[in-house]
């Protein structure tokens, strides 16, 4: 009540109010004109004012900006209208900081009516406000929450309904309808079992009468129709029960598990699929387990182990127990790989012993099953049958690499362009040596280009050469053979042999064979035929004798009896010069064909050099035709021609093939000395097959003894008694030497038949 | 022709052929050359002149030995002379048995073949008056009746007439008759002329005669190889 001096000029009453009020409240008073004219002690000290003047003028300053100009509005609008007003504001207190008050102004008039001012009080509402504030905040907490479990059940992608015991729907999410394709408004109502597939009503019908109050909640799969497909669906479903026990609603919580029932039926599928594959498959399999075990295997592995699959059901296979001490180191650096943590194994082998003792060697691969560490699946490759062939591989490898390194002939091989590949010790020893060139021909070079100084032969030689091994090489030919003769001292003859590489990339091998020995000994033997086909000529010659004999007396005979009948006509001197010369020309004539006789005879008998020429078999046969003339008659068998006219010519010598002729005609006779006259037929032919020219001897004497008939042409094999065996022999070599050939052959008949095939000389024909 | 004996030639060696056939002309014969036996036997016919064959052996289809076969089949009796270029001995052994006169091997000399062919012709002429000889002898037998021919045939066995007339179951009366006719018919005196012509007859070949007489046996035949008559063996 100090103050009561300092507010001197208001009014008396005003003071006595101010002192009521004082404590309970916030005070002010104003004139008529706007302007406060009070504030009591407690505004002033709310505000930390001292002088009520200061406060008077200004008051509004202590006003929270925000506030100020609806706050003056508010009261420039009572002072007009002088009406009362209600104000909420906020006022800087004594501390800076800012408070809320509630100001109530309301106007004053004079007994007389007259308005003289306003009184208010305020109300410091601060906390009122911070409380207001709260719920508010709290309001709008609630209300977002709401928003949220509404966005919740309506953004679920899980169904969400509810439904009455009876099955009336009474709530569904968007997602639900969504699912059915129907609007709410038309699932709101309708009964929750038209939505269930019809065929499964009844089990959801049951399914829902298990859910009670001690098992209130409960999952079941049924299957619906929705948008007329026929999905799956897994519910869960709440009940809520009255007091009684009795169900009130249920609410059910779902979502559509098609793809995973498919998934799970592929998976069942695959599942059987892999079943099926893991049973028959032909590899052996087997589940393991890191401490030994086999949980399970395919017959392939139980085969493969030789144990049966009730061992196996007994836990009495394990692949530990299996394993041969020596080989458990790879079992454990298997396993040490998986511990790594890779999850497969990379394929190794090892041997199982089998429950028969047998040892087998496999190739082990294995991968740990999904989500274990301690067990997977392998396989179990019998490698008997491989490591078998390996060894033999190996063995044929080593073998041939010792057969072609024991080889004296010069072996390389080469490949399809000629680069040399590989070559044998001889062949680098034979470089070194005979050529120098052993760096030319070694191993990278290529033999077609460098052949020109590795066969040291003629120009004709090589190029021949080299087309052979081209032809072989472009797989023309399987086998090209030619021999050459080095220009070496002393001379040497080398056989180059062609085989192509029976491999996919192709390429040859080239062997060089020394055969001059063999090319001695051949020449030699060429020569020893030759002498003995000489001797053989004149063996049979001599046993033509009595025909030579005869061949000549004709002759002879014939010019003896010219001379004395000559003599005799001279002597009666009855002669005419004309007869004499007859006579005359006659002997001549004679003496020319003795001449003849003894000629044909020497040609058989000297022991020429062969001499190849362009000969007629036709011509061939009737010149020893003429040599056997008599035999043939002595022997009294009648000869038969057929000589083909067109025959083409052959190249060979007139002597040897003379000599063949000869031998076979008399052979031929010689067989059929026993036979009856009318029997004793010999018939010549020629005739030409292709390329080939034939002559024909047949007989119809005795032919030939079975037994024998593969020695006939044997050397010394002879069926006469004083044969030499050596005829067919030499008849033999003779045609080979002309590339012909000589058969034999018994005929249907009688008798048998000699054919001789020569190729003919170009085609010209004689 | 003419009167000149004739020498058939056959071989088939054209030169052989002519220059023999011209010796042989030149040595006086009448010459028929063939150059084969089959020609030859085709067209062979007896002259009246004696004649002879000069052959060869070695001849394709028929040889020379064939064709003395075949000439002794069909009773042509021919003498032969074989030349040959080639005389082994079965051959020759063969051509001698078969009645050959000589075996001449080529080259011959004339000598040798003129001789072998005069003595060929003289075989031939000696056979030919055989032959005119045995056809008057069988003549005269064909005139005999079937009884006088019986009575013949027992007489030149040597029997008696008694005998004869048992052996025919007849008197000793009728078969003198009938021997007297045989006689008169066969003009001979004596019963060793009767039996001289009944053996050149070549009666006593036949079988009944040679049943009863089988001495008759030792006889030579015509024709029988001697090896004393040839100078080749």
């Amino acid at each position: 009540m100090r103050s009561q001096s300092e507010n001197g000029e208001m009014v008396g009453y005003m003071d006595c109010m101010s002192e009521l009020t004082s404590y309970a409240s916030l005070l002010w008073g104003s004139g008529p004109y706007h302007f406060c004219t009070f504030f009591n002690r407690r505004w002033m000290r709310f505000v930390g004012q001292r002088s009520m003047r200061e406060l008077h003028v200004n008051w509004h300053r202590e006003l929270h900006p925000d506030d100020i100009s609806q706050c003056l509005r508010t009261h420039q609008r009572a002072f007009i209208q002088r009406r009362g007003f209600y104000l909420e504001y906020r006022v800087c207190d004594s501390s800076g900081g800012y408070r809320w008050i509630r100001d109530e102004g309301t106007p004053v008039f004079a007994a007389d009516g007259c308005f003289t001012g306003f009184t208010g009080s305020c109300i410091d509402i601060t906390r009122q406000k911070e409380v207001e504030s709260e719920l508010e905040r709290r309001k709008g907490e609630l209300i977002h929450s709401e928003q949220r479990y509404r966005a919740v059940m309506e953004d679920q992608t899980d169904l969400i309904c509810r439904f009455l015991p009876d099955g009336t729907l009474t709530f569904v999410n968007d997602a639900y309808c969504r699912y059915f394709g129907l609007a709410r408004s038309e699932l709101m109502g309708e009964s929750v079992w038209r939505l269930i597939s019809a065929d499964q009503r009844q089990e959801a019908r049951e399914f829902l009468a298990s859910i009670t109050t001690d098992h209130p909640v409960a999952t079941i799969e049924h299957q619906v129709e929705s948008n007329g497909q026929r999905r799956w669906q897994q519910w869960t479903h709440r009940g809520f029960f009255d007091a009684t026990g009795q169900p009130i609603e249920y609410q059910a919580i779902g979502h559509d598990i098609t793809d995973r029932k498919n998934r799970e039926q592929a998976l069942h599928e695959s599942e059987g699929k892999f079943r099926a594959i893991f049973d028959l498959n032909v590899v052996p399999l087997a589940y393991w387990t890191a401490d030994g075990k086999i949980i399970d295997a395919n017959d392939a592995y139980l085969r493969l182990v030789d144990y049966s699959r009730e061992e196996l059901r007994r836990g009495k296979v394990r692949w530990d127990d299996m394993t041969p001490a020596e080989d458990k180191h790879w079992d454990e650096e298997a396993l040490h790989e998986l511990e790594t943590g890779r999850d497969y194994v990379t394929p190794f082998e090892k041997r199982y012993r089998r429950k028969d003792g047998g040892i087998v060697p496999v190739l082990i691969g294995g991968a740990l099953l999904p989500g274990f560490r301690d067990r997977g699946v392998a396989f179990a490759i019998d490698l008997s049958d491989q490591k078998r062939l390996q060894a033999e591989l190996m063995e044929e490898k080593s073998l041939n690499s010792s057969i072609i390194s024991s080889l004296s002939g010069h072996v390389a091989v080469i490949d399809r362009a000629g680069r040399i590949i590989a070559v044998n010790d001889s062949w680098i020893e034979f470089a070194a040596k005979g050529v120098g060139a052993e760096d030319k021909v070694d191993i990278g070079a290529n033999y077609l280009e460098v052949c020109a100084e590795a066969l040291r032969c003629g120009e004709a030689t090589r190029t021949e050469a080299l087309s052979g091994i081209r032809v072989v090489l472009a797989g023309g030919r399987s086998q090209f053979v030619m021999q050459y003769q080095c220009e070496s001292t002393p001379m040497q003859w080398f056989e180059v042999r062609v085989e192509p590489l029976r491999r996919l990339e192709g390429g040859a091998v080239i062997s060089h064979i020394d055969v001059t020995n063999r090319v001695r000994a051949e020449l030699e033997a060429e020569n020893h035929r030759r002498e003995l086909a000489h001797v053989t000529r004149v063996t049979l010659l001599g046993e033509l004798t009595a025909s030579i004999a005869h061949e000549l007396n004709q002759p002879l005979t014939a010019m003896l009896s010219n001379a004395q009948a000559g003599q005799r006509l001279l002597k009666t001197k009855k002669s005419s010069r004309a007869v004499v010369r007859d006579i005359l020309a006659d002997i001549a004539a004679d003496g020319r064909r003795a001449g003849e006789v003894i000629h044909r005879l020497r040609s058989l008998l000297e022991k020429g050099e062969p001499q190849k020429q362009r000969l007629s078999v036709n011509t061939l046969i009737e010149q020893t035709l003429r040599l056997v003339h008599s035999e043939m008659i002595i022997r009294r068998i009648t000869v038969e021609k057929h000589l083909y006219a067109m025959i083409p010519a052959v190249l060979g010598d007139r002597v040897q093939l003379q000599q063949v002729v000869l031998n076979l005609i008399v052979n031929a006779a010689e067989a059929m000395t026993e036979c009856p006259l009318p029997e004793r037929k010999l018939v010549l032919s020629t005739f030409t097959t292709g390329s080939k020219v034939g002559i024909r001897v047949r007989d119809f004497g005795t032919g030939l003894d079975p037994k024998h008939r593969d020695q006939i042409f044997e050397p010394f094999f002879s069926t006469k008694e004083h044969g030499m065996g050596v005829g067919l022999w030499i008849n033999r070599a003779i045609i080979e030497a002309h590339a012909g050939e000589l058969l034999a052959a018994n005929n249907d008949d009688k008798g048998c038949t000699f054919d001789v095939v020569l190729p003919a000389h170009q085609e010209e024909r004689l | 022709m003419n009167d000149l004996p004739t020498v058939f030639l056959v071989d088939d060696d054209v030169s052989v052929l002519r220059s023999v056939e011209r010796l042989l002309r030149s040595g006086g014969y009448n010459v028929c050359a063939y150059r084969s036996a089959r020609g030859f036997l085709a067209e062979f016919q007896r002259p009246e002149q004696p004649c002879c064959l000069v052959l060869d052996i070695a001849m394709p289809k028929l040889g020379g030995i064939e064709l003395q076969d075949r000439l002794v089949e069909k009773k042509l009796d021919l003498p032969i002379v074989f030349i040959t270029g080639h005389g082994d001995v079965p051959t020759t052994v063969r051509a001698m048995k078969g009645g050959a006169v000589d075996f001449l091997t080529k080259p011959f000399e004339e000598r040798e073949l003129l001789q072998a062919v005069r003595q060929a012709l003289y075989k031939d002429r000696v056979k030919s008056r055989e032959r005119v000889e045995r056809s008057q002898i069988m003549a005269q037998v064909d005139s005999l009746t079937s009884r006088e021919n019986q009575v013949l045939r027992l007489v030149v066995t040597g029997m008696l007439n008694k005998q004869i007339a048992a052996t025919l179951g007849t008197c000793e009366k009728t078969i003198k008759v009938h021997r007297g006719r045989v006689m008169r018919k066969m003009n001979v005196q004596s019963v060793a002329e009767l039996v001289r012509k009944a053996e050149k007859a070549g009666l006593f070949a036949s079988p009944p005669a040679a049943e009863v007489h089988p001495g008759a046996r030792s006889t030579p035949r015509p024709g029988a190889y001697t090896p004393t008559q040839q100078g080749h063996p």
